[in-house]
């Protein structure tokens, strides 16, 4: 079954030079529990896609569907619940938020409420999560506290919590060094190995490109496949 | 994590950046609360000074210079009352001869007491509340006024009352001032009802407390009073009120007496005050058909065949009451002593020469020719010596020689045979005229008739129909009637002081800006604290949270912030709120007088206006915030915080035009519909408005010009783009700047001054150099030569040009000085013929169909008045053209015409009326008690001379420029206040440029490092910044001066305006100085962060 089923998908700009498209036609089908690797030069359309993929923003043309569900025409509220029920977002920048702990970071989706689940085993699993990315002894520290890669396996974390069918992670090395490059990328393969996520890593990160089941690039608002 | 916790914790983390919109939120919730509390302060304190003004009176029986009996008090059924005798006078310590004029005297029994203040008053001390024998008690005011301590003693001088205005002809001897000589024994206080008075002011009059008996035999008013205080226990209503009075009254409170007139067989009505009103007359005439007038007056002369009959009485009266003169009588009817001494026949013409009032109220010699149509002998009815009426000073004199008639008699036309005549028939008519002819010569305003006389009825004894008259008469007549006016002083009281000057909307309305400022101050911090956590919200509507729970919960921090500002504002408002009371209390008090005002603090306003204050606070929260939680998702996560500004081709600002043109229209026209400050505000907004759109529409064509390509980089260009990026920051400042231009330099145009220019006819003094206030009203009494010099300067007249008299007739002082809400100002009378000849004094505008001139006073149906401009405007809020109702000598009402505007002129809290026409209303009035003098001496000479001159009639006197400047004073202080609280406001926009600039500094510290990265000097740098912030200060600076000249230039003259243009341009540059330095700090705390950025960019 297809996790991901993307058809004739554009996004055009209107900016102060006038309409940029980038995303042109664009064709994407991937199976639930495969992870993806997208590649491209910068300014290719990445980012947007994985925006438009995430239900951050809306596409100008074509269709979007997450198991099934068509995100393209959700309101606001709706494309939240969506979010917060069953996508899994990694950012470049950590994105911690500086007031509080590590641990109410991963906690946050939790705010949006409406989670069956009782809390305490939302954060015993948060605890497990943290635990899983070798941040167990850091529950209680503040971002600040926390290396750039901590901080990266920390939004790790909290983009699982809500246990998603689909994680998204842009450029989820691109601030790191090899270490906690590949200390992440082991994270990542690990999670769809074990637990089936389907994955889209957006990444210039060839060798991590290469560990993940199938790499697309992007290019000229369009998607093929990459050599490996 | 909660909600809650999560809201908490960002409201603790953010602590410092939610400062400045604590300290915001805090600053705009004192100037409220401070505006509101003030009032109410104002408003309790004003309640309080009313309470204890009237104390437990509800109403009061006022009859001024008609006497009724003291004895009336115990008659009114179901009200508890208190007789009071009334006068004015003046008092002199003996110790020290310091004087002071215009003292109210009451005279007054232990009864005055039981209306002292109820939650004041002293049950035990309620007796002890009126002075005993020789005592006197003084008020707390008089005490302070004169340094008068207990037991020195006090002398009161005052006018003893006449029958009649001294003025009127045959009024009797001209005034005749009474010492009254007592020792202080206590000074009372509000709660021994020392505030006592009738006056509407806050401010307390100087009172002396009286025995009553004793003043009244000092007058000669044996059992007598002018006032009666009133509690109203029974019905609510005044016409209730008035009708049990009217129970109580007997004839003699109307001053009527009904006698037997037996040569007549009839009964005769008199009234104490010689002449009838007119309508005690009417009525009589109505209720008793059959009721005969009789007019006796006397004659200077009877003059015929070349000889003459000095000072004789005649008497114009019908045939009907006079049985011995011919039917349908033409021409005259000499008694055969007259027809005798004067050699007359009937057909021969005799002239009679009598006083009379001219228009001017002079008293002049009139003559008459009539025909003799016949002669009857000195018997019977003819010789009856009740035809003269009690004229004071004649009735009951000796000889003939002795005549104090009150007009000019030459004592040396008095030959022996009058003398006789006098010693055999006393005043008895020597000539009698037809009724309709003796109202013609005769009649003038105090009225016709000296005696009206009924009938007996047939076969009825004369005492019967005397009883059966007096009984007729007393049903009929009424308090009002008589000119006893019943006054509803206690609603009316506490009415005035319920509704006074609104000082809370007048000290919101100068606060406006100030809280504007704060309150766009603080919504720009808020946003910029909410574009600082873009990235947060971005990621929380990532992780799923929706937009709208997002906001809720930035709301919620705002409210928590807002409300706590708020909270700690309410605290500060309390003292704030006791600075502007002290601002205000220094209008009214001087050194060392008691506090007027009080603090007061109503939970429900401090409530209410925090309530009101967060309300609006959150309401612009919202509007800044909900436009960030628009944006989408994506944008937020890059931490966008740049405005995307629409990049179209901006069209032609034919809308910012058209704004300015509103403005100016509003500005040339709108005073006619608006008022001045209507129209003065609105052409202001209007004009702001296209000013601040006319900047928009500049920002918005950079910023095209940048897409296009247009124009080359400079430091300069740079900045202009720079300024176009965040295009609300810049509204914000220069609107905030502009605003606080508009005002501070309108309001410093509004800055009065005047009275050096006292000299000029057009000038708010009419060319007039001294205000003379008396305490006694001065009339010409005897003396028609006097009329030029009624206040009796003797030699002195010489050193002052013209005297212009002024009657003061009924109202409050509706001054600026006067706090309490006043709906009829005092009426001043006067010549107005002699006004319009000088072409003295400023006016301004009047109504349509009116000459703009002092003539338009004599025209017209209705009566007219004058009110100065600021009267009209801030006391009354009445548009030219309005009517006020007033009520006559006689308690019935009528309109007077708010007809013409003076533009600040010392008739300010007045209605100038024109004399004639006040007669007409109240003929009863005294001579005048305001003087206008000219002055051909110096002032300080002049001043000197008038003191001296006329510490008899208890005068103050000042010069008009000091009238004027003490008026301005008042306006000036508003002003002071308004300058004030602009200055903070402007300290408040100038500081939000600070803030703007260093906020962009911050965050713009990588373009600057990459500036200084690719080696662009840092000088270059700083010009940047500083062209930046030169443009936001130019642009708010003249946008808020053009709109203040343009509103202005209708409403002041341009000389005026130039008059100012020092102080506003002081004012402007100190706004720009201001400015300037916030923006230096601004630039200052962020530019060393933003050059060493450098190191964080590489």
């Amino acid at each position: 079954m297809a996790m991901i089923e993307v058809a004739g998908l554009s996004k055009i700009y209107e900016t102060p030079g006038g309409a940029v498209r980038v995303l042109e036609g664009l064709e994407l089908a991937v199976a639930a529990g495969e992870a993806v690797a997208i590649v491209g030069p910068s300014g290719s359309g990445k980012t947007t896609l994985l925006n438009l993929l995430g239900a951050l923003d809306r596409p100008s043309g074509g269709t979007i569907r997450i198991a099934g569900e068509d995100i393209g025409g959700l309101s606001a509220a709706a494309a939240a619940r969506f979010r917060n029920r069953a996508l899994g977002l990694v950012f470049q920048h950590h994105h911690l938020l500086p007031q509080l702990t590590v641990l109410e970071n991963v906690l946050l989706p939790r705010l949006a409420g409406g989670w069956e689940e009782p809390a305490v085993a939302t954060t015993q699993r948060a605890r497990d999560l943290l635990g899983k990315v070798g941040l167990d002894h850091r529950l209680n520290h503040l971002p600040w506290q926390l290396s750039g890669g901590e901080m990266l396996r920390a939004g790790v974390a909290r983009a699982l919590l809500n246990r998603p069918r689909l994680l998204l992670a842009d450029e989820p090395t691109g601030l790191l060094d090899q270490a906690a490059t590949a200390q992440v990328a082991e994270l990542l393969l690990q999670l769809n190995r074990d637990e089936g996520v389907t994955m889209i890593v957006v990444t210039h990160n060839t060798a991590l490109a290469r560990q993940l089941g199938r790499t697309l690039e992007l290019a000229h608002g369009k998607l093929r496949e990459a050599a490996r | 994590m909660t909600g809650t916790a999560f809201l908490l914790r960002g409201l603790w983390f953010f602590r410092r950046s939610y400062l400045g919109v604590l300290a915001g939120a805090a600053l705009g919730a004192m100037v409220l609360l401070g505006a509101l509390l003030a009032g109410d302060s104002v408003q309790a304190s004003l309640r309080q000074v009313a309470a204890a003004r009237l104390g437990k009176v509800d109403a009061v029986l006022v009859g001024g210079d008609r006497f009724f009996r003291a004895a009336l008090a115990d008659a009114v059924p179901q009200a508890m009352a208190a007789p009071v005798l009334l006068v004015k006078a003046t008092a002199t310590v003996q110790r020290s001869g310091r004087a002071l004029g215009g003292v109210q005297v009451l005279g007054v029994d232990r009864r005055f007491g039981d209306f002292a203040p109820a939650s004041r008053a002293d049950p035990n001390a309620a007796g002890g509340l009126a002075p005993h024998e020789r005592e006197f008690f003084v008020n707390d005011h008089l005490a302070r006024s004169l340094d008068l301590r207990s037991n020195e003693t006090l002398v009161l001088r005052f006018d003893k009352p006449g029958v009649i205005a001294r003025d009127a002809p045959l009024a009797g001897k001209a005034a005749e001032l009474v010492a009254l000589r007592g020792e202080v024994s206590a000074i009372c206080g509000d709660e021994r009802f020392g505030r006592f008075s009738l006056e509407t002011t806050q401010l307390p009059a100087a009172t002396v407390f009286v025995p009553l008996e004793r003043l009244q035999q000092a007058l000669g008013m044996a059992g007598k009073a002018n006032l009666l205080l009133l509690q109203n226990h029974g019905a609510a209503d005044a016409a209730g009120l008035s009708e049990r009075i009217a129970r109580g009254c007997t004839l003699a409170d109307y001053g009527l007496t009904v006698e037997a007139v037996p040569l007549a067989n009839a009964v005769e009505i008199r009234t104490a005050r010689i002449f009838f009103d007119r309508p005690v007359a009417a009525l009589i005439q109505q209720r008793i058909p059959a009721t005969q007038p009789v007019i006796t007056y006397m004659a200077n002369t009877i003059a015929a065949n070349g000889r003459q009959t000095p000072y004789s009485m005649v008497t114009a009266v019908t045939a009907a009451a006079a049985p011995f003169l011919p039917q349908a009588l033409d021409g005259v009817v000499l008694n055969a002593w007259a027809a005798d001494d004067l050699g007359a026949k009937p057909g021969d013409e005799v002239r009679l020469d009598y006083y009379a009032l001219d228009a001017a109220n002079r008293l002049v010699e009139r003559s008459a020719q009539l025909p003799v149509a016949a002669v009857v002998p000195l018997t019977g009815l003819a010789a009856d010596q009740r035809w003269l009426p009690d004229f004071p000073g004649v009735a009951n004199a000796e000889h003939a020689a002795d005549w104090d008639a009150g007009v000019p008699i030459d004592l040396k036309r008095i030959r022996a045979k009058d003398e006789a005549y006098w010693d055999a028939h006393r005043g008895t008519p020597k000539l009698f005229l037809p009724l309709q002819r003796g109202r013609e010569l005769f009649g003038n305003r105090w009225g016709e008739f000296t005696a009206l006389r009924v009938p007996a009825a047939p076969a009825t004894p004369l005492e019967t129909s005397r009883m059966t008259v007096a009984t007729d008469l007393l049903a009929a007549m009424t308090p009002a009637v008589a000119g006893l006016v019943l006054q509803d002083v206690g609603a009316a009281g506490r009415a005035a002081a319920a509704s006074p000057v609104d000082f809370a909307g007048l000290l919101l309305g100068m606060s406006l800006f100030l809280m504007a400022a704060a309150v766009a101050l603080t919504a720009l911090l808020f946003r910029f604290h909410i574009e600082q956590r873009n990235r947060e919200s971005g990621l929380l509507a990532a992780l799923g949270i929706a937009p709208g729970k997002v906001l809720r919960w930035r709301l919620l921090e705002g409210l928590c912030v807002v409300a706590a500002g708020s909270g700690l504002g309410a605290l500060l408002a309390v003292g704030y709120t006791r600075i502007l009371l002290g601002l205000l209390e220094s209008i009214w008090s001087g050194p060392g007088g008691p506090r007027m005002f009080r603090f007061h603090g109503a939970p429900a306003t401090l409530v209410g206006g925090v309530a009101g204050f967060v309300g609006v606070m959150m309401l612009v929260i919202w509007l800044v915030t909900r436009k960030q939680a628009r944006q989408s998702v994506s944008l937020r996560l890059d931490a966008g915080t740049e405005e995307v500004l629409r990049t179209a081709a901006p069209a032609l600002p034919w809308w910012a035009l058209g704004w300015c043109a509103a403005g100016g229209v509003a500005a040339l026209t709108g005073s006619g519909v608006l008022g001045v400050p209507g129209a003065f505000f609105l052409a202001g907004c209007l004009l702001l408005l296209g000013g601040l759109a006319a900047f928009r529409w500049v920002l918005r064509r950079r910023a095209a010009a940048t897409t296009t390509g247009g124009g080359e980089l400079s430091p300069r260009r740079l900045a202009e783009l720079n300024c176009g990026r965040r295009a609300t920051r810049s509204m914000v400042v220069v609107g905030s700047l502009a605003s606080a231009v508009f005002l501070v330099v309108a309001v410093a145009a509004f800055r009065k001054t005047g009275g050096a220019d006292w000299q000029q006819r057009g000038s708010g003094a009419g060319g007039f150099a001294f205000w003379v206030e008396t305490t006694r009203a001065l009339t010409r009494g005897n003396r028609p030569q006097a009329a030029d010099d009624l206040l009796e300067l003797g030699a002195a007249r010489a050193q002052f040009g013209r005297v212009l008299p002024l009657r003061v007739g009924p109202g409050d002082d509706a001054s600026c000085f006067n706090l309490n809400s006043v709906s009829r100002p005092r009426l001043l009378a006067t010549d107005t013929a002699t006004l319009a000849t000088l072409g003295a004094f400023p006016i301004k505008q009047v109504v349509a169909g009116c000459s703009k001139n002092w003539n338009c006073l004599r025209e017209g149906a209705v009566m007219r008045a004058f009110v100065d401009e600021t009267t009209l405007l801030w006391v009354l809020k009445k548009k030219l053209g309005e009517r006020l109702v007033y009520q006559d000598e006689w308690g019935r009402e009528f309109p007077v015409e708010l007809a013409g505007t003076l533009d600040g002129s010392v008739f300010q809290g007045c209605l100038v009326v024109d004399e004639a026409r006040f007669l007409q209303h109240y003929p009863g009035a005294g001579g005048a008690r305001v003087f206008l003098l000219e002055s051909s001496a110096g002032l300080a000479a002049g001043r000197a001379t008038l003191q001296q001159v006329l510490a008899e009639q208890g005068a103050t006197v000042a010069t008009t420029g000091e009238r004027l400047a003490a008026f301005h004073g008042v306006e000036n202080t508003y002003i002071a206040i308004f300058h004030l609280l602009g200055g903070l406001g402007v300290l408040v926009g100038s500081a939000g440029l600070g803030l703007v600039t260093a906020r962009n500094l911050q965050e713009r510290r990588y373009e600057f490092a990459i500036l200084h990265a690719l080696g662009v000097p840092g000088a270059v740098t700083r010009r940047v910044v500083l062209h930046e912030v030169a443009q936001c200060l130019c642009w708010g600076l003249g946008i808020g001066l053009l709109a203040a000249l343009v509103a202005l230039m209708p409403t002041l003259s341009a000389g005026a305006i130039a008059n100012s243009l020092a102080w506003i341009g002081l004012l402007v540059v100190a706004i720009a100085a201001n400015a300037w330095l916030w923006s230096w700090l601004g630039y200052r705390r962020h530019i060393r962060d933003a050059l060493s950025a450098t190191r964080e960019f590489g």
